[in-house]
């Protein structure tokens, strides 16, 4: 009986993940993004903790320079935890900020002014 | 400034009252910077007593007084004295609303001058705009404005900062302000500030046009402008007012005259008036030095100058830091910038220095003094930049920023650049300043810089491009960036790919065709021979292949109007490059924009009844090329680069025959790029003879040229493959010669080429190729490129047919025996050690502890007595150690069961071997049966170490077995073994080997830490902890090793300079600042020091 209850919640544990994971977005939020550095080069940085699926980086269109975050999209959870885990990220010298995205930025339109590349 | 102006209103009312000696020793130092300001030459009519004098001079710094200042609470005592203004402000509500905003814009200009004593010309303007639109500027308003535009504008030049005064004047007085005798001395302040030259008497007669009576600091200031001017003449003139109107001579008064005489050339009188002070009964004061100090500073006599600080030293009014940055602005605007070293020296750093040198050095760059500048920049303390946050290090961000602002050339600006990256004060100097370069908007400037950077071998990317792109975008009417003369004409490619990407992002169709309209105009970028509309032409092209289809599709429209916008500028395409632009246009689906492009052709005859047939994709990328090639020759001109190009994109379309017709068509204008592409297509098309035919054709014309190597290797790899084995080693050969060093890649296409010959069993092209590159230098033999013949060796051994022919070097021979060891053929490795031992080769030490531990494995006692006794013969050549044998036979007797003869084997060591076996370490022993799980050896070897440890004094084994309980995580299992035997954890040298070997490893710091808590008392903490360090090193854990040093400045430890180098190491992998001053020398530097000292240190080695 007690068994029997357990198995059932983990097997609907075990759902409800594979449910958001499907959905999930595997995102961090990249601020203090030194202005030397474009989604080329994020993109760069960030593939050696995971397969990089995008990298949006928005620029100013006003003063052409980009406006000091990005966000990195990796195609797994991995990517993201082996992102999260390293501490500090320095680029060319600077120490990047990076949290996990927590909204995902699915469904959010792209200004004129914004990259994705 | 709230402050300031009431202490100004008090002073006017009440000059000798208490009270107001007090308040302005309070508010002392914000009050002089907007009277006087750092550099403005002070001295000059602040105060209106020797007390007063004395009272401010205690509190000059102008930090210290920060805190005592809080604007709030000057505000509020400036609301609650209103009669003390002396003035009607219109109504209640109107005086309300004033002092509200008057509250704002004293707030903004207050933390200004709070924060760095220094006000930007932004804020000021816009404060002075703020105030005009209210449209009633009161009194005070004009006046804090006013006072603004002296010394606290840094970053203004003198002219521009009295322009500003001027304006500011005419505007409120316009607006209704109304001005007396404290705007007068205002704006005489800002003069003398400025250098400013103007007719004292026509200033006079100006106030009494206005109505405005001067008073005794009005006649002080119009001294000190004689003065300035070295007009001790007019001076008088004024002191005759003065003593007329019987108003007291005060020591600013003799200050200024100070100054003019030493301006008039008279240092003598200079000099005296101090003694005319003295007979007068006011003691020079620190403003008197000073004075007398610039004076001297304008002559550069730097000896007299240390003289007058000495006296000042002596006196009471001993100079301050700020004093003595007056001296170095003074000397280095007088030309004497040689003496401010000397003067820097003596700075003593007091609270509030980066404040007061950061407005030098802005006021120096100002004056082009930027050298001078640069020599205090360096005298910032470290610390104070590197900051808190741990960041890198950017010292001298203002300074940068600064000069480009002042548009100084960018060789000083490189200069500056290299020397604060070169003295670790700024981590990326010219990367800061190129940005603020561009977000200045300095064009040339930018693109300059960007120059220096490539030099330099720093990235110029893209996106560096788009500030100014989008500058020129937004304002239409001033040209486009390339306008610039400084645009290099090196970067051309770089410039271009840049505009394309920039373009891609625009929309704004009228900017880019005035781009495209400069391309087509500037001679810099369309250097001879081609001319500018094929440039243009290019472009074009390049833009919208670089496009791609779904961009050029869903930006039809606006590709359309900047078409057209072109047409009306009058730009017009060649034909050739119209077609390659129509065949890109037509394989993406967007044949009405074609039209658009026709009319940019300049020949448009030419276009109406063109070829039907529309290539697309490559294919019209070739038909671009050649229809441009065979244009270009009908001209006459050069078509290398063209055809170059044509000839590589029919080889990465693998068009071998087609681009082989067109090099026997144009052989006199083919370039080497040319046919190194053509060998390797034709390698790849295994046509060796046709690659071997170019490679003699390119000899025929240059017998000197060389391939990379490569392309060597690829020819190497089709002429092995095809047995040219000849002429293989002659190419090797030439590589040789000609210096072609094989780089990693072509490394590999040496391992494929022995690798192929391998499969193919051909030993004799394996060993000639081999020899030929081992010999020469070419590669070195490594196990990989030893492996194929070793490879032939094993197919041919194990088809066990016949032995083969050919010798293997003692190198190879030992990778073989290695080899079936590591697969335990233990007979086959036995065999090949026999047959190198008869050949007189010798096998290396490796190869035989590979053997030997094999026969362990296998129980092979007899064996590993034989080899034994074989290296016996061979003599002490190899430095083999004599307990590869012990510990294998004991293994090999625990791999029969026979553990007794294994525990004899071992205990033999220690009982019988005498004092030099001690030491001998049986860890491999314990690792193997850890290994193995078997328990019963493992508790018989326990008890054997514990006896030799209780019995025998020898502790060796037991600590060997610890280290390993330790090693493979058995915590528990190293304690009970530490309890039992308590002298373990004074086996320091063996358990730092210990420590020493696993600090090499990453992730292994748990065993050391573990270590460290087992044995809490460790007799050698230093040494332990430096291995700790180290660890930390290799794992890259900041964090730990900074609780490490906590703890060990905690305990008290010295620990040595490899330490502190390797957490300065880690620091600044992290990006963060290192608290401390890293250890000057290199790593190498302390390890041989240290290697030094603990010289005879135990090494020991597991098996």
């Amino acid at each position: 009986m007690c068994e029997c209850s357990l198995s059932g919640a983990t097997a609907q544990g075990r759902n409800m993940a594979a449910a958001t994971a499907s959905k999930k977005v595997f995102e961090v939020f990249v601020s203090r993004v030194p202005w030397t550095v474009a989604s080329k080069e994020m993109r760069e940085y960030f593939a050696q903790f995971g397969q990089v699926k995008k990298c949006q980086m928005p620029f100013d269109k006003e003063t052409g320079f980009h406006r000091g975050f990005c966000w990195i999209g990796f195609s797994s959870e991995e990517g993201l935890q082996n992102a999260l885990q390293k501490d500090p990220h320095v680029m060319e010298g600077s120490k990047l900020q990076v949290q996990r995205n927590r909204k995902p930025f699915v469904g959010r339109r792209l200004g004129k002014d914004e990259e994705e590349s | 400034m709230a402050a300031l102006l009431r202490s100004a209103r008090v002073l006017k009312l009440s000059p000798s009252s208490l009270l107001q000696v007090v308040g302005v020793t309070k508010h002392g130092a914000p009050l002089r910077r907007l009277f006087s300001g750092a550099i403005g030459g002070r001295g000059i009519g602040l105060c209106t007593s020797q007390g007063v004098s004395r009272s401010v001079s205690v509190n000059r710094s102008w930090s210290s007084c920060r805190l005592l200042w809080p604007s709030a609470a000057g505000v509020r005592r400036y609301a609650a004295v209103p009669e003390q203004q002396g003035k009607e402000e219109g109504s209640v509500g109107l005086r309300s609303k004033q002092a509200q905003q008057f509250d704002w814009a004293l707030a903004k200009l207050d933390s200004s001058v709070r924060r760095t004593g220094r006000i930007t010309k932004t804020l000021l303007l816009r404060i002075f705009h703020d105030i005009c639109r209210s449209g009633y500027p009161s009194g005070n308003q004009a006046l804090l404005l006013l006072r603004s535009c002296g010394s606290l504008l840094p970053e203004a030049p003198f002219t521009e900062r009295t322009e500003l005064a001027h304006r500011i004047w005419d505007k409120l007085q316009e607006l209704g302000a109304s001005y007396d005798a404290s705007h007068y001395n205002a704006l005489l302040k800002v003069y003398l500030q400025n250098e400013h030259k103007f007719s004292p008497t026509e200033f006079l007669a100006k106030m009494e046009g206005a109505n405005v009576q001067p008073n005794r600091v009005t006649y002080q200031r119009l001294i000190a402008a004689y003065c300035q001017e070295g007009d001790i003449e007019g001076a008088s003139k004024i002191l005759g007012f003065m003593k007329g109107k019987d108003l007291p001579i005060t020591e600013a008064v003799f200050n200024s005259l100070v100054t003019g005489h030493a301006r008039a050339g008279d240092m003598e009188s200079a000099e005296s008036i101090l003694n005319v002070m003295k007979g007068a009964g006011i003691e020079p004061g620190p403003d008197t030095f000073v004075a007398l100090m610039t004076a001297y500073a304008e002559k550069g006599d730097i000896e007299k100058i240390k003289q007058t600080l000495e006296t000042a030293e002596g006196s009471d009014a001993s100079l301050m830091d700020r004093d003595l940055m007056q001296a170095v602005f003074s000397l280095a605007r007088a030309g004497h910038a040689q003496h401010v070293p000397v003067i820097v020296e003596r700075m003593r750093h007091e609270r509030g220095y980066v404040p007061d040198a950061m407005n030098l050095c802005l006021s120096l760059i100002t004056q082009g003094q930027e050298d001078t500048a640069y020599t205090v920049l360096k005298t910032f303390p470290r610390l104070q930049e590197e900051g808190q946050s741990g960041e890198t290090p950017d010292l001298g961000n203002f300074f940068l920023r600064h000069c480009i602002n002042m548009d100084k050339p960018v060789e000083k600006l490189a200069h500056y650049c290299r020397d604060l990256n070169d003295s670790g004060l700024h981590a990326s100097p010219m990367q800061f300043a190129l940005y603020c370069a561009l977000e200045a908007k300095k064009t040339g400037l930018a693109v300059e810089l960007m120059k220096v950077m490539k030099d330099e071998g720093l990235p110029v990317r893209p996106h560096y491009f788009w500030p100014l792109l989008t500058h020129h975008q937004r304002e239409k009417n001033t040209p486009v960036p390339v306008s610039s003369p400084s645009f290099p004409s090196v970067d051309l490619s770089t410039f271009r790919s840049s505009l394309i990407s920039g373009f891609r992002r625009s929309n704004d169709v009228e900017s880019m065709a005035k781009v495209t309209e400069l391309l087509y105009q500037d001679k810099r970028f369309c250097p001879p021979p081609h001319e500018p509309k094929e440039y243009v032409a290019y472009f074009l092209y390049n833009l919208i292949d670089g496009m791609g289809s779904s961009e050029v599709q869903a930006n039809e429209d606006t590709l359309r109007k900047y078409f057209t916008q072109l047409k009306s500028l009058n730009i017009s395409i060649p034909v050739t490059v119209y077609r390659g632009i129509r065949n890109l246009l037509d394989s993406y689906h967007v044949p009405e924009l074609i039209k658009d492009v026709i009319i940019l052709v300049d020949n448009k005859e030419s276009v109406g009844f063109m070829e039907m047939r529309v290539p697309k994709g490559v294919e019209g990328k070739l038909a671009m090329l050649e229809g441009r090639l065979s244009e270009l020759k009908a001209e006459g001109k050069p078509v290398n680069t063209i055809l170059k190009q044509l000839i590589q994109t029919l080889c990465t379309e693998e068009k071998l025959d087609r681009a082989l017709e067109l090099k026997t068509q144009n052989e006199e204008h083919m370039a080497i790029g040319g046919y190194a592409a053509l060998i390797n297509l034709c390698c790849r098309h295994d046509n060796v003879d046709e690659a071997m035919n170019l490679k003699r054709e390119i000899s025929r014309k240059d017998s000197s040229v060389a391939l990379d190597s490569n392309k060597y290797m690829t020819l190497v790899r089709s002429l092995a493959k095809h047995g040219r084995l000849e002429e293989a080693v002659a190419l090797l050969k030439e590589m040789k010669e000609k210096d072609v060093s094989l780089k990693d890649s072509s490394s590999v296409l040496l391992f494929h080429t022995l690798n192929a010959a391998a499969l193919k069993g051909e030993v004799d092209t394996i060993r000639q190729l081999q020899d030929t590159a081992f010999t020469l230098g070419l590669a070195k033999p490594t196990a990989n490129l030893c492996s194929p013949l070793i490879t032939v060796y094993l197919e041919s051994y194990s088809a066990m047919s016949r032995i083969p022919e050919f010798k293997l070097s003692d190198m190879a021979s030992s990778l073989l025996l290695i080899t079936h060891a590591k697969r335990d053929q233990v007979k086959d490795a036995k065999d090949i050690m026999q047959s190198m031992l008869q050949a007189d080769q010798v096998p290396s030490q490796l190869a035989i502890t590979r053997l030997v531990q094999a026969m362990g494995s296998h129980g092979d006692l007899q064996g590993i007595q034989e080899v034994e006794e074989k290296v016996k013969s061979i003599g002490a050549t190899l430095n083999l150690s004599a307990m590869v044998f012990i510990n294998n036979t004991a293994l090999a007797h625990i791999k029969n069961g026979d553990i007794e003869s294994a525990v004899e084997t071992l205990e033999n060591v220690y009982t019988q071997g005498g004092d030099t076996n001690r030491a001998i370490s049986i860890s491999f022993v314990f690792r193997k049966v850890l290994e193995q799980k078997n328990d019963q050896a493992l508790d018989k070897l326990a008890a054997m170490a514990e006896r030799l440890a209780n019995h025998f004094a020898s502790y060796r084994a037991a600590t060997d077995l610890f280290l390993q309980y330790l090693d493979s995580g058995l915590n528990e299992e190293a304690k009970f073994m530490l309890a039992r035997c308590n002298a373990i954890a004074e086996q320091k040298d063996f358990l730092l080997s210990y420590v020493a070997r696993t600090s090499q490893q990453p992730g292994e710091v748990k065993k050391i830490t573990a270590l460290a808590e087992m044995i809490p008392d460790f007799t050698d903490k230093e040494t332990l902890y430096s291995y700790l360090m180290k660890s930390y090193g290799v794992d890259k854990d900041l964090a730990s090793a900074k609780s490490l040093y906590e703890r060990v400045q905690m305990e008290g430890l010295q620990m040595d300079e490899l330490f502190m180098k390797r957490l300065a190491l880690l620091y600044r992998e992290a990006g963060e600042a290192t608290p401390f001053q890293e250890p000057p020398e290199s790593f190498k530097f302390y390890a041989n020091k240290l290697r030094e000292k603990t010289k005879g240190q135990i090494e020991s080695g597991d098996d």
